[in-house]
């Protein structure tokens, strides 16, 4: 389109097009920026979104790799695992043996099996209601923390169903004040145990805060505390090719489940393999969605603002009539008449996109400096992508919404418009 | 000599809604370089109509249009605004100045569409700015002026392009009397220097002022004459 503008011998000079038109915008001054309003909030959103999006992922991925990408989970799941969400009400199918047999394997390394439920906890008068995680020793190798006082959980503790309690740093604090509460009584449920270490500060992950958490022996966690003999899941870290030791852990699982299952159909299976990396995957396509939807969203409003862009080009061409109707007179054609009105929408909307990239960036700065605040890892990123597509993106609109008007006002007979009341 | 305009039988029809309404019967003239013409007639006389064809705003349903010994009659749209740009300049009975636009502007602006390189045009702005004797007004707005500098530009701007004929449609309509006549002379004084007029009018007093008269009525010529010697005699200073 803009090529067509240029000063070839069929046109009016770009100079006298562009003048023209930032004249009669700069006649409306107050107007011109309230018309540009909707376009300057699309193209914010856009960018809004953009780089909270990029920053999100980023922050997601970041923690993802802290954990490595070569572990592999074994949780119960009947069939197909894209079919939804995982289901908290889903059978238990996996227990402790399932988490001997794997051990067997050369493929994997420090299986850890994990029950988890949420329940009260107290120390004298203080009462909370948090995460309590059945474990073993292996956990620390799949979920790396520090130990800040005393020592995690042993093979032993395992073995002997001891009541033993590993605390986040943040319960710690939220039961036991300032005080060292290694040695001291905790009770889990019904049950009263001994803190026997207090895990470093690890801010969040996934959305859980890891701090509010305590680990307890598996096996106390069954027998003494739920009256279950199922773990939630198995987590263990890979020996070699990823997508080979998960077909290894079917086998395993199958094997130990008694599943008679040949073809490796996941379908017959009552358990689902799945690794860090799928995680990954996951995210990804999550992510994907997500900017998907919200670009829609800043697509309606772009569209919402174009339609306001080409209202008060309707109105500023009928306003303008008798200039119209004078400047064909004056030997003004068609579509230079066309152009005039298609470059002051344009405008409208490029100035509309360059003050929303503008706003955009500002408030992504804004939000990264306060997400850094709130969340560990928390980084600003600006795409310098979104700023390109919202400029084109601003264009675009400004040519599409603006070429129905500018048809208008060129279309005009210039007797007509001269006498226009 | 080829007359700058021949008129042959000019027709023109207005159809709307399936209506014909026929405006000019059959019109006739010629029109020689250098004449200070005026079109005079009533309301709904057709006079309108014929200015807005000799000047390529509208086309002629009927006839022959020569202009400079060229048919104009199947010019398209785009040929049509090409010759509004380099052969006519237009005088308004409401100016038609761009408001909030200064004096040079609006003096330049045919000249623009003319493709005249920005310093040539205010060079030549400010020349015909000068000969109409508003050289001190250049930078006002247009909405500054009074009725008669108004008009005194819309008559610059239509000279800026140097065209080979200026139309006037009722150029003192909307003038009081003394500034009225003050305009006619300018056209007088544009018409010695050599410029070709036509002005369109219903008041007998203005038509005075031209070299020639048309009468125009109910869409034919009723009357065409020839008085330059007399009219210049009685009018002019």
């Amino acid at each position: 389109m803009l090529n067509a503008l240029d000063g070839s011998v069929n046109n009016m000079l770009t100079r006298d097009l562009l003048t023209t038109s930032v004249t009669a915008l700069r006649r409306n001054k107050s107007r011109s920026a309230l018309t540009i309003l909707g376009i300057v909030i699309g193209i914010t959103s856009v960018i809004l979104m953009l780089s909270i999006g990029q920053s999100a992922e980023g922050l997601i991925l970041n923690q993802v790799a802290d954990l490595g990408a070569d572990l592999v989970f074994v949780e119960p799941a009947a069939g197909d695992p894209t079919a939804g969400p995982p289901d908290p009400f889903i059978e238990q199918t996996l227990t402790l043996d399932d988490a001997e047999a794997l051990e067997k394997s050369p493929y994997v390394a420090a299986v850890s099996s994990t029950l988890t439920s949420t329940l009260t906890v107290s120390y004298q008068e203080e009462t909370q209601f948090t995460s309590i995680n059945g474990t073993d020793h292996n956990y620390l190798e799949v979920f790396p923390a520090d130990i800040l006082y005393g020592r995690f959980l042993g093979e032993d503790d395992v073995k002997s169903y001891a009541r033993v309690a590993v605390l986040g740093l943040e319960i710690a604090q939220d039961l036991y004040g300032d005080q060292n509460p290694v040695g001291m009584k905790v009770k889990v449920g019904d049950v009263s145990m001994r803190v026997i270490g207090v895990l470093d500060e690890q801010g969040t992950r996934f959305f859980q805060n890891l701090d509010d958490q305590i680990a307890i022996p598996v096996t106390t966690m069954q027998r003494d505390v739920m009256g279950l003999d199922t773990v939630n899941y198995i987590a263990m870290v890979a020996v070699g090719d990823i997508e080979m030791v998960k077909e290894e852990v079917r086998w395993v699982m199958r094997d130990e489940h008694n599943i008679d299952n040949p073809d490796g159909d996941s379908a017959k299976d009552d358990f689902f393999v799945s690794s860090q990396s799928d995680a990954v995957e996951i995210i990804g396509v999550v992510g994907a969605v997500l900017t998907l939807l919200l670009s829609s969203i800043a697509a309606i409003s772009l569209v919402v603002g174009g339609i306001g862009i080409m209202n008060i080009m309707l109105v500023s061409v009928t306003e303008r009539t008798r200039e119209i109707g004078l400047r064909k007179a004056v030997g003004a054609t068609r579509k230079e008449i066309l152009q005039q009105f298609l470059v002051e929408a344009v405008l409208l909307t490029l100035l509309g996109g360059l003050a929303g990239v503008f706003c955009g960036v500002v408030i992504s700065v804004l939000v990264g400096v306060v997400g850094a605040q709130l969340l560990d890892g928390w980084t600003i990123s600006i795409p310098v992508s979104a700023i390109f597509l919202a400029v084109i993106v601003s264009t675009v609109v400004g040519v599409i919404f603006g070429v129905y008007p500018a048809r208008q006002a060129a279309k005009l007979d210039p007797i007509d418009a001269l006498r226009y009341e | 000599m080829e007359p700058l305009i021949r008129l042959t039988d000019l027709k023109k029809t207005y159809v709307n809604d399936g209506v014909e309404t026929p405006v000019l019967h059959g019109v006739s003239l010629e029109i020689q370089r250098g004449e200070f013409l005026a079109i005079m007639g009533p309301s709904g006389s057709g006079k309108s109509t014929l200015m807005n064809i000799l000047g390529f705003l509208d086309q002629t349903t009927g006839g022959h249009y020569l202009f400079d010994g060229e048919d104009v009659s199947t010019l398209n749209d785009d040929q049509l605004a090409a010759m509004r740009r380099t052969q006519v300049g237009f005088v308004f009975q409401t100016f038609n100045l761009l408001p909030r636009t200064s004096v040079l502007e609006n003096v330049a602006l045919p000249m623009m569409y003319d493709r005249v390189p920005p310093v040539q045009r205010e060079q030549q702005a400010r020349a015909v700015l000068r000969a109409v004797g508003l050289e001190h007004r250049l930078e006002h707005l247009s909405n500054q002026l009074s009725g008669g500098e108004r008009q005194r530009v819309a008559i610059a701007r239509a000279l800026a392009g140097n065209p080979s004929i200026i139309f006037a449609d009722e150029p003192t309509g909307n003038l009081d009397t003394k500034t009225g006549v003050d305009v006619l002379h300018l056209f007088q004084q544009l018409h010695r220097q050599g410029h070709t007029i036509v002005m369109i009018t219903h008041e007998r007093e203005a038509a005075e002022f031209a070299q020639r008269i048309v009468s125009i009525r109910d869409g034919k010529i009723l009357t065409d004459t020839c008085d330059h010697a007399q009219r210049t005699g009685r009018f002019s200073k």
